[in-house]
């Protein structure tokens, strides 16, 4: 990939390039509803369990946590191009769902999160 | 929604002791802002890549000054930010990308390496943040002026405003804003070393609204400046679309075919360089317009002006003299002074033409300008249609009576709307010709008031040395009147102003005798008027008789106007009566001249009006002819008064003076009483009464009829007089002598006393009138009473 594009993703995941310091990055996230459930997929690859958090409030599901770069022993870095750090993930959930009832399986680095709908 | 409440403190990192220090130009990263830098030098690059192997954290810090390399710490400003990489790449040209976070203000203390790259000893250095009703006010108002700039600005992405909108703290605020506004390097480095985050506000809101004003006043304008673009864009495409549509109707009103045109002809005209060149300089700006804009039609009748104007057309043919000749006399009868001075000028001309003498500097002859004075009447125009007809010239008659406008002469510029040339161009331009005879009539009734003198106009373009170069004020280019002849009419000369009449040389044509008017009749007029009637030559026949009694009868002139219309009359009522199917020819005889117009109108006052002692016959001079005039004395019992009426001018009333005076010295020669005077009252009188009188030349009429009253010697009635008076009795000459002998044989006199210095102007009547009368010469006004007065 161009420096430069590589650069450009790094824009457009930063967003409005302000964070406080306690967030870094967000992680790609997508969100489906089917007719029982509202499943939140996201792309967390190098997070270990222990350091996530997931948490479900009234109408907001928040997921937090760290990565840390796997190695850092080394003589010379050429290229950082992958995103280190506290992130966080807000969304908001429109639908009533079964607070009771909510799975998150992670697996593969992606995290699955689902909600299940209440008629 | 809620807001999730995160404890900071454990993921902000401290400040350690020493960090590596990276010093940026023009460049400003504040704590709680992410931006993207540049790495080029070799310095900042070691540091990179040893920050990279690293925990990621550096400080940076702003140079002072741009241009200069960064030797000691007071070359970079000492209150900075610590920072963490995000992310770096490598690019090709040996640069790196790096992406920082700002995360705490740090003040610089000293350096502790400046090989490989800086390294300096630091603190933390927290900013002010007291929350309070204040700041939460301000911190809404920046919010919102900041979101109303994002609007305005074009390469602000409208996340900022999401941004703006989302962010609690203050601080963060602040920075967010201070990164994305315009500002210098020093206003950028004093918002990140004001400790309080109020003031920090507070200074952005004014660096805000200067800016929101700027972008709003940019917008105004670029909205404007689109606004007429469009406008003009969307009349041009209109146009096009129409002219389109003309093509399809077949109307090809085309502007660029009339353009066309208009240059054809330009060319066409072979105008003169200057005229030319201010011709294709109109038509360069013609192009320009649409055929809608009055401009358009204003420049259109100025080069129609331009290229219809003769510049090079002549008519002249080479003068032929016998030809002018043959000419004149066929025109006119007599008049053989002005004909012979016609035929001189011409002749001059003709030579230098021929000779090319004219072109020599200095011995250029000016041609005179021909001024006919006389009577209305006698054939001025017609003399004037007669020399143009000689010369093969076109001929054009321009009346200047009552003209007081001098843009009539000159034309109005072309800025004031129905602007037209003046006379004189618009003459040429109905002849065609650069080389007509203009006839300028009643030059001596041009008027002169606020809007001009006409006169002075009239100077220019009479001069020949001037009228090469006339500048016609709508053309505005010169146009070359120098081949124009010009020839000017006047009933007196007395109106005229001297300059004009100085370039003017004047050829008098006072009017007919008697037998002159016949011939002119019967030669010219009757033939005329029965043409002019639809009559044919042989319906009928006026008798030399009958025109005669008409002209003794029935007009009283110099001229042969009222002649013509009194023949006009016989002819029209013939005519009448040929339609009503009488038998033709029909005679006119003398004698029935009372059926065709009525009573006659004039007849010989002499007898009548001298009856008594006190009156006497003059002659007088008047514009149109000369005439006979009464001077009658009476006197009554006074006190030494002298009394002068009939409307005199102060001229006649001292001749009046002059005459009494030389009577009361003179008592004893005349055999009067010598206190006549003493107990009386004399009152002269002129008649007509309503008629105005000036002039020394009735002063002899005056003293005889001074005389006749106080010696009761009556006056010879058929006998008239003129002469100016001198104190010592002496006759002075006198002018108008033509005209007054022709007045005085119309109205019967047979005897002229004329002063012995105008014996030489008898030469101008005719020989005929002299025969028939008798002339006495006199020095003394002793010859005059002699002559005058039948004895007791």
């Amino acid at each position: 990939m161009r420096p430069d594009a590589a650069f450009q993703n790094v824009w457009e995941s930063f967003g409005s390039c302000t964070l406080d310091s306690t967030m870094v990055w967000r992680p790609p996230m997508d969100i489906y509803e089917t007719a029982d459930e509202i499943i939140v997929v996201l792309e967390l690859a190098g997070v270990a369990e222990d350091d996530l958090t997931v948490t479900l409030f009234s109408d907001l599901l928040v997921v937090e946590g760290k990565r840390e770069q796997p190695i850092t022993d080394m003589s010379a870095c050429h290229q950082l191009g992958i995103k280190y750090g506290h992130f966080m993930s807000e969304v908001d959930i429109h639908a009533p769902v079964d607070h009771g009832k909510v799975t998150a399986v992670y697996k593969d680095g992606f995290l699955n999160i689902m909600l299940h709908k209440i008629d | 929604m809620e807001k999730v409440e995160i404890d900071d403190k454990e993921k902000i990192p401290s400040v350690p002791a020493e960090l590596p220090l990276l010093p940026l130009k023009d460049t400003i990263v504040y704590p709680l802002t992410v931006y993207p830098l540049v790495i080029g030098k070799e310095k900042s690059i070691k540091l990179i890549n040893d920050v990279t192997v690293g925990d990621k954290i550096l400080g940076l810090t702003a140079q002072k000054k741009a241009d200069t390399e960064v030797s000691g710490i007071s070359d970079i400003y000492s209150v900075g930010t610590m920072a963490r990489i995000l992310q770096m790449v490598k690019v090709p040209d040996g640069t790196l990308r790096v992406l920082v976070q700002g995360i705490e203000r740090i003040k610089i203390a000293e350096f502790v390496q400046t090989d490989p790259f800086f390294r300096a000893k630091v603190n933390s250095s927290p900013e002010k943040t007291e929350k309070s009703v204040e700041l939460e006010a301000l911190m809404r108002g920046v919010s919102e002026i900041f979101q109303k700039m994002v609007t305005l600005a074009p390469n602000m992405p409208e996340e900022l405003s999401a941004a703006a909108i989302n962010i609690e703290d203050p601080r963060q605020l602040a920075y967010l804003i201070a990164t994305n506004i315009r500002l210098d390097l020093p206003q950028r480095q004093e918002i990140l070393e004001t400790d309080s985050v109020y003031e920090k506000l507070n200074k952005l809101m004014q660096y805000l609204n200067r800016e929101v004003e700027v972008l709003e006043l940019g917008r105004k304008i670029q909205g404007q400046a689109r606004d007429q673009m469009q406008k003009a864009e969307r009349e041009y495409l209109l146009r096009q679309q129409l002219s389109a549509i003309r093509k399809e109707l077949g109307e090809e009103t085309d502007e660029g075919s009339e353009i066309k045109i208009m240059r054809e002809k330009i060319e066409e005209a072979k105008l003169p360089p200057e005229a030319e060149k201010e011709a294709k300089r109109e038509l360069g700006r013609m192009e320009k317009l649409s055929a809608a804009s009055p401009e358009y039609s204003v420049i259109r009748s100025y080069l129609e002006w331009m290229t219809n104007l003769p510049w090079n057309k002549t008519s002249a043919t080479a003068i032929d003299i016998v030809k002018a000749k043959a000419t004149l006399d066929e025109d006119h009868y007599d008049l053989e002074k002005v004909k012979d001075r016609i035929l001189e000028y011409l002749s001059v001309k003709k030579l230098g033409d021929e000779r090319g003498t004219q072109q020599q500097e200095g011995t250029k002859m000016r041609e005179p300008i021909l001024c006919f004075v006389g009577p209305p009447g006698v054939g001025k125009t017609s003399l004037g249609q007669s020399i143009a007809r000689a010369l093969g010239r076109k001929f054009m008659r321009q009346s200047l009576g009552g003209l007081h406008d001098e843009a009539e002469i000159r034309g109005h510029r072309r800025t004031y709307i129905g602007a037209m040339p003046g006379r004189i161009i618009q003459a040429l331009k109905r002849v065609e010709t650069k080389d007509p005879v203009i006839m300028l009539d009643e030059v001596d009734k041009v008027g002169a008031d606020w809007r001009g003198d006409p006169s002075s106009a009239l100077l220019e373009v009479l001069d020949p040395e001037q009228n090469k170069d006339f500048r016609d004020n709508y053309l505005d280019v010169p146009f070359d009147l120098s081949k124009v002849m010009f020839i000017t009419t006047a009933n007196q000369l007395d109106t005229i102003p001297a300059p004009l009449l100085d370039r003017m040389e004047v050829l008098h044509l006072p009017g007919y005798t008697e037998h002159e008017k016949l011939n002119i009749a019967k030669k010219y007029l009757v033939p005329k008027e029965i043409k002019a009637n639809a009559l044919k030559p042989e319906e009928i026949v006026i008798e030399d008789q009958t025109i005669a009694a008409i002209i003794k009868d029935f007009t009283r002139e110099a001229g042969v106007r009222n002649l013509e219309r009194e023949i006009a009359n016989v002819c029209r009522k013939t005519a009448k009566a040929v339609a009503e199917g009488k038998p033709t020819p029909i005679t006119v005889k003398a004698g029935d001249l009372h059926d065709y117009l009525g009573n006659p109108k004039y007849f010989a006052e002499t007898a009548v009006m001298i009856d008594r002692p006190g009156v006497v016959t003059g002659l007088a001079w008047t514009p149109t002819g000369g005439d006979i005039l009464f001077i009658e004395a009476t006197m009554m019992p006074g006190t030494k008064q002298l009394t002068l009426t009939g409307q005199l001018g102060d001229v006649m009333k001292e001749s009046a003076q002059a005459a009494l005076s030389y009577v009361r010295s003179q008592t004893e020669a005349f055999g009067i009483n010598k206190d006549f005077f003493e107990k009386t009252d004399i009152h002269i009188h002129v008649p007509a009464g309503a008629i105005p009188k000036d002039g020394p030349s009735a002063g002899v009429t005056m003293t005889t009829a001074i005389v006749s009253m106080l010696t009761g010697r009556l006056a010879k009635h058929d006998l008239a007089m003129t002469g100016e008076i001198t104190l010592r009795g002496k006759v002075m000459p006198i002018g108008g002598v033509k005209e007054k002998v022709l007045a005085a044989k119309r109205a019967g006199i047979k005897t002229i006393i004329l002063p012995e210095k105008n014996k030489n102007d008898l030469d101008d009547v005719p020989e005929d009138l002299r025969k028939e009368m008798e002339f006495i010469f006199v020095d003394t006004i002793d010859q005059v009473i002699k002559a005058a007065l039948k004895e007791k």
